[in-house]
């Protein structure tokens, strides 16, 4: 899916930018959750979204699903420009 | 940070959320009509003599048309102003306009914040007004001061909540997997996340702790990780292998891993943003190796557990045979051969372990069948058939007190169970017969049929699949039969079975 897309949500601007202010996490979707004020529901909706769009990185075990930042570094600078935008259009 | 430069920052964050607060900029209406809509000023104290932020007289100009020096208000002002921060009183003044001022200190305890100053007021202020606005004040200043305190603690507690939630997330990751071979790459992997960095290496010491062998290597850079053993010597990794401390340089940092001894090294490499690694990069990381340590120890003591399990469980297929020489012992492609269709079937690990238990002593009910019967080359008698036939029933009686066994049994009780029904000893049929039975019967059949018997000669393996395919839906499950034909077909069981 198309990055910019998927920033133009709110809930999932408020995801990806946890994850651009906090690169080094690895966290589920109840951690990350807690620390975006979303519901459980929509985070892990959005985070298998982001982990499609390569945004993401998934890290599965049985009982537990982690995930963390991308370490690409061409997505990190078109991220961080999007963001930067979306920042003031949300604002505004 | 020297306390007075955390104090000045503190006094300006809080003036600057004063002048925001909602609660003052809506009050401030309603008592502008009370007192006759004054001129306001809110002065921030600077805690520098009397070096008051200047108050703006601009509105001062615009309603006192009649005074030609404001030098002169100013003065009266600022001299205010000093009375107020002296006494921490609310003070009242006549302007050289003829306007009525008061002042108020906007302070908590002994903490001066600022001023809070109007002037041309309609009339004097009585005393009980004058009580209500400071409560008001009070009001407002107790509530910034407990925003400002919650958004300190917020600041402080937010990132270690965040920090904590990331580690215990690797625990989880982590603790859950029993196999090194998939352990040591998760670790390495979660490693360069945490760090930032482009590549991660884990090397753990050898037996006799004189090398270090390079267990998993992962490089975001795509280059090609090739496992190498070193001997103690030179060398980073070497170096805190030996020394137990941990060595960070601009671009690499290797911890040791250490359970009562030293037991391995886990290095990262150049970071992702180029920066050096710091001190808290290391930090990090031993916290991480502390964790990676316990989840290697377990899988260690895992795999040691699987090893004494399957050695047990071979002596004891051994001793049965020796006991029993006639049991025709199963090759080692027939447990390959049942562990591949696991595989192709899509058996859980746990269930495939239970199946290479079951593959290693299928028949050590054989045990109790007369030799003769074992050795007989003619076809057997009715009496010969059904003792036979009664050595699942015993093989489970010689297993039932193992323990790590007793996952075994529906699969050895019912390995010569037939899909239509007709095998024994229950006679189940279909899907009543546990899958993992169904898998051993068609390999038992399959690796009989291209052995050679006391009673009949080896078949080719092709007639033998063909055999097999034959029987599918009658003596054999057909999505087991399936399998078994696609692994036939990719060639995966090629050079498995060697004619006897």
């Amino acid at each position: 899916m198309n990055v910019n897309r998927l920033l133009s949500s709110i809930a999932c601007f408020k995801v990806v930018k946890f994850f651009d202010d906090n690169p080094r996490i690895i966290d589920t979707s109840k951690g990350v959750a807690t620390f975006t004020g979303l519901t459980v529901a929509t985070t892990k909706n959005i985070l298998e979204q982001l982990t499609k769009a390569k945004i993401l990185t998934e890290h599965r075990t049985p009982s537990t699903v982690g995930y963390s930042y991308t370490a690409d570094r061409a997505m990190l600078k078109k991220l961080a420009a999007i963001l930067k935008r979306k920042a003031k259009e949300f604002s505004s | 940070m020297p306390n007075s430069k955390l104090n000045n920052e503190y006094q300006k964050e809080f003036f600057k959320r004063l002048l925001e607060n909602a609660g003052l900029k809506n009050k401030k209406q309603a008592f502008s009509e009370i007192f006759g809509h004054p001129i306001w000023w809110i002065i921030e104290e600077k805690n520098t003599g009397l070096d008051f932020k200047e108050p703006d007289l601009t509105h001062c100009k615009t309603k006192c048309k009649g005074v030609k020096n404001f030098n002169f208000c100013r003065k009266d002002i600022l001299t205010l102003l000093a009375a107020v921060r002296k006494t921490h009183q609310s003070k009242t003044l006549i302007c050289p306009g003829g306007m009525r001022g008061v002042c108020f200190p906007l302070a908590i305890g002994e903490k001066l914040y600022g001023y809070f100053f109007f002037c041309h007021l309609n009339e004097e202020l009585t005393s009980q007004i004058m009580g209500i606005f400071s409560a008001f004040l009070g009001t407002i200043l107790r509530e910034v001061q407990k925003e400002l305190e919650l958004s300190k603690l917020y600041e402080t507690i937010r990132p270690r909540a965040i920090a904590l939630s990331t580690i215990h997330t690797i625990h989880r990751l982590i603790s859950s997997l029993l196999k090194l071979e998939e352990l040591l790459p998760r670790i390495a992997r979660l490693s360069l996340q945490v760090l930032r960095a482009n590549k991660c290496s884990i090397l753990l010491l050898d037996e006799n702790k004189k090398h270090l062998v390079s267990k998993t290597t992962v490089d975001l850079s795509g280059k090609m990780a090739y496992s190498k053993k070193m001997r103690l010597g030179k060398g980073v990794e070497n170096r805190v292998a030996k020394t137990g401390n941990a060595v960070l340089h601009n671009t690499i940092l290797a911890v040791p891993l250490v359970h009562e001894e030293i037991m391995g090294v886990i290095t990262v490499q150049s970071r992702i943003d180029k920066k050096p690694f710091d001190v808290f990069d290391k930090e990090i990381l031993s916290t991480l190796a502390e964790q990676a340590v316990i989840a290697i120890k377990n899988a260690e003591l895992y795999e040691e557990q699987e090893r004494v399990t399957i050695g047990s469980i071979k002596s004891l297929a051994t001793i049965l045979d020796t006991k029993s020489p006639y049991t025709y012992t199963h090759s080692s492609g027939f447990i390959k051969l049942v562990l591949a269709l696991a595989e192709e079937l899509g058996l859980s690990e746990e269930e495939t372990r239970h199946l290479h238990y079951a593959a290693l002593l299928p028949d050590a009910g054989k045990i109790w069948v007369p030799e003769e019967i074992l050795k007989k080359s003619s076809r057997l008698t009715g009496k010969e058939y059904k003792l036979v036939k009664e050595h699942p029933i015993k093989g489970v009686e010689i297993i039932k007190h193992i323990e790590v066994l007793k996952p075994v049994i529906p699969i050895i009780l019912h390995h010569h169970e037939r899909y239509d029904g007709t095998g024994y000893p229950n006679g189940l049929k279909k899907d009543k017969i546990p899958l993992g039975a169904r898998i051993m019967a068609l390999a038992d059949a399959f690796e009989a049929m291209i052995y050679k018997r006391p009673y009949r000669s080896a078949m080719s393996i092709k007639s033998a699949v063909a055999e097999i395919k034959r029987h599918s839906g009658k003596q054999f499950d057909p999505k087991v039969v399936s399998a078994f034909l696609r692994l036939i077909k990719s060639k995966q069981l090629k050079g498995l079975f060697k004619n006897k």
